[in-house]
């Protein structure tokens, strides 16, 4: 059972860490970047403001 | 499972600002209207967000003449199937932005595109692709275990942009037992003029050492290595490089679109784009 959770361990750890993790993380907040900045005034397809309507009967 | 939260959060908010303008030949007024400017979720349907755009354009066309709304870029019919990211990093990575897309309500091509009448066929193509997704990754246990409320929260997570609503769902799809990898990994290559490529990968050799990137692309497109490393290839998802070393576990778990297919665009220097 250990040796199985160790082996485990190692390989969430392989496939968990690594330059390619933060090369990736970078490259999406690139993205994100220039794909919106200078068309922020642009209306949002989806509305994201979460509101509850509440009445009474 | 998915536990990159930093990762995951930079998916989810991947936007794409849009210039819609309706075709001119089914301009029934004086002048061409103007464009309609939108934001649009990477991981999102083109006809899943494009209400408003619809609605607007409807009034500068010929009422007799509407008919099945549909969405073209330079001569090439978008599939609303394919999340509107990908359609993106196909088409027109690199391109100038706003991304520049004709709406049409005529003459629906429909040799080319399948029919898409209501938001309702929205959410059945996107609910067939997570079970097959599931399928492949966990023989469906995962699905089959789930409630029909689950399912609905993960379509409506994602119709209305929460993320959090879409993930409390979504990790359990994600998750593999005892540690153990996916039994496939759900993905799809595409590249311009040529039918998607999908096929079953294992995300680790006999021995347990995880696969990458790199391995799944060799499998599939044999001569793309040298192609790649001449720069003459490309490939993106999620509008970026990944390094081939990556592990494809990984990015199947951070990088699937909400489908949970990994969607991999295979671009040519060659291409017409």
């Amino acid at each position: 059972g250990k040796l199985i959770q160790s082996m485990s361990a190692i390989y969430r750890n392989k496939i968990a860490n690594g330059e390619w993790r933060l090369s990736i993380f970078r490259k999406l907040q690139e993205r994100n970047v220039s794909e919106v900045t200078g068309y922020e005034s642009y209306t949002p397809a989806v509305e994201r403001t979460s509101w509850v309507k509440r009445g009474c009967m | 499972m998915a536990d990159d939260r930093e990762v995951l959060r930079e998916v989810w908010e991947g936007r794409l600002p849009v210039a819609f303008s309706l075709s001119s030949d089914e301009v029934s007024v004086m002048e061409q209207p103007e464009p309609y400017y939108l934001l649009v979720p990477r991981q999102s349907y083109l006809t899943l967000v494009t209400d408003k755009v619809q609605k607007h354009f409807k009034t500068y066309t010929d009422p007799d003449k509407v008919g099945e709304v549909w969405f073209e870029y330079e001569g090439q019919p978008l599939k609303w199937h394919i999340p509107i990211g990908v359609l993106f990093d196909l088409y027109s990575f690199s391109s100038t932005l706003p991304w520049k897309i004709t709406l049409h309500f005529q003459n629906f091509p429909d040799e080319e595109l399948l029919g898409c009448r209501s938001k309702e066929a929205i959410e059945s193509h996107f609910m067939a692709c997570v079970k097959e997704a599931d399928c492949l990754k966990h023989r469906s246990q995962v699905i089959n275990g789930m409630q029909k409320k689950d399912h609905k929260q993960l379509w409506m997570g994602l119709q209305n942009d929460k993320f959090d609503q879409f993930w409390a769902i979504n990790r359990r799809l994600m998750e593999h037992t005892g540690d153990e990898p996916f039994r496939n990994i759900p993905f799809r290559i595409y590249q311009v003029d040529k039918s998607y490529i999908q096929s079953l990968f294992r995300p680790v050799t006999d021995d347990g050492e995880p696969l990458t990137l790199g391995d799944l692309l060799k499998e599939n497109l044999p001569d793309i290595i040298p192609k790649i490393d001449a720069c003459v290839t490309q490939v993106i998802i999620q509008g970026v490089e990944p390094p081939l070393d990556t592990p494809i576990q990984w990015l199947s778990e951070h990088l699937s679109h909400p489908d949970n297919f990994l969607h991999i665009c295979v671009l040519h220097e060659t291409d017409d784009r």
